[in-house]
């Protein structure tokens, strides 16, 4: 089955910045890209995985659509991939936690806390948010850097949250999702 | 939404303006001319020259000089960016930055820090894509700079047509170059495009060159 890529950028320029280079590191691997206001559970459940992508530091139109992401994808059985927006929407719908200000812009070095199947060891890694996440009960913290927290497991499904880009360096922390 | 570019003249500005243009207002064009020709943040051949692109886009410009030293030209580019938000209302800023972080994570930090949005539509983009690009767009440019082996003084001043495209796609897998320039290998500016109202004639020019390395001094240019 295909993978989706949801797109959470309020600006379609913001596309070809955070979900084009994506759809790039997926290549042939079959996917489609659509906006996540035009995503419904129907459509959703012809999908094997969602990666839901990130978007400009200035917009933050999706922290309003919240309640609409946890109708959507409470349901999804399937892994899912939040990429920086993304990971703040699957840990405030999931883990119902509240966001809070944190900076990052720029490369910072992350730290892997718990074996995963996503990535392991210290590496650099690229971040551009304005926002980061809680730390909550249903999540399991993989990684940190000095500031936030980088990336997150769900503790009883394959739900993974990234703080940092994937698309300008580690591209193969999306590679190994695709192979959960 | 109301934009400005950061404008350098060369072919990667000018295509990020034109797809940020699709749905965007470009209400002004924002050069640095910075007196440091190695500067990490800003390129400089034949910037003095943007001025007539500036005129056939029928588009503003805003020029600030910054000696470019590393700090102070950060400096100088927060003031530019400021500028031009009080002067032309712009909500956000698009670049051509193509995969430097050196260059983006600045940007981001200013439009941050200003409350601007900002827009990077050839971000991670494959060169041989951004060649592609150019040709199937029709924007015409040409190489006022190279900087790296094997890259003689022929080069400066040819137009990056498909011809020119096929020779740095060979020079990719020979001599492993950024066929795109993304390295600092090769610099352009654009001399007609789609979104101008007339075509740039360079009537004078004249060559700099030693060991791989050189620009292109445009003398006398004019819109015809």
């Amino acid at each position: 089955m295909k993978i989706l890529l949801i797109s959470t950028c309020t600006h379609t320029l913001n596309n070809s910045e955070f979900v084009i280079p994506i759809s790039d590191i997926l290549g042939d691997i079959e996917h489609d890209i659509m906006h996540f206001e035009d995503c419904n559970k129907e459509i959703l459940s012809n999908y094997s995985k969602i990666i839901i992508c990130g978007t400009s530091m200035q917009d933050f139109t999706y922290v309003d659509w919240l309640p609409f992401f946890d109708d959507l994808l409470k349901e999804f059985n399937r892994p899912i991939l939040g990429i920086c927006s993304g990971m703040q929407i699957l840990t405030s719908i999931f883990g119902i936690s509240g966001l809070i200000d944190k900076i990052e812009i720029g490369f910072v070095e992350v730290n892997t806390l718990i074996s995963n199947k996503l990535f392991d060891g210290r590496f650099q890694a690229y971040n551009l948010h304005n926002y980061s996440v809680n730390d909550c009960n249903e999540f399991t913290i993989l990684a940190t850097s000095e500031n936030c927290i980088q990336a997150v497991k769900h503790m009883a499904r394959e739900i993974y949250g990234i703080s940092f880009h994937p698309e300008v360096r580690n591209q193969e922390v999306v590679k190994n999702f695709l192979n959960i | 939404m109301n934009l400005g570019i950061l404008f350098s003249g060369g072919k990667d500005s000018y295509l990020a303006m034109e797809m940020a243009a699709e749905s965007n207002e470009i209400t002004c064009l924002l050069t640095i001319n910075s007196s440091n020709q190695d500067s990490w943040m800003f390129h400089t051949p034949a910037i003095e020259w943007t001025k007539l692109q500036s005129k056939s886009l029928g588009i503003p410009q805003i020029i600030y000089n910054t000696k470019g030293i590393q700090d102070e030209e950060l400096e100088d580019l927060f003031e530019l960016i400021k500028n031009a938000k009080n002067k032309f209302s712009i909500e956000g800023i698009v670049t051509g930055a193509l995969a430097s972080t050196y260059q983006s994570t600045r940007i981001q930090k200013i439009c941050n820090d200003l409350g601007l949005w900002c827009f990077n539509p050839l971000w991670q983009m494959p060169q041989e894509t951004l060649l592609e690009k150019l040709l199937e767009n029709n924007v015409e440019s040409i190489i006022t700079g190279v900087a790296a082996e094997p890259f003689d003084d022929s080069w400066l001043g040819r137009a990056i047509n498909s011809e020119c495209v096929n020779d740095l796609m060979k020079l990719k897998s020979s001599y492993r170059i950024n066929p795109a320039g993304e390295g600092g290998e090769i610099e352009s500016f654009v001399i007609n495009a789609p979104l101008f109202s007339k075509k740039i004639e360079i009537s004078q020019s004249r060559k700099h060159y030693s060991n791989y390395s050189g620009r292109l001094e445009i003398m006398e240019a004019s819109l015809i």
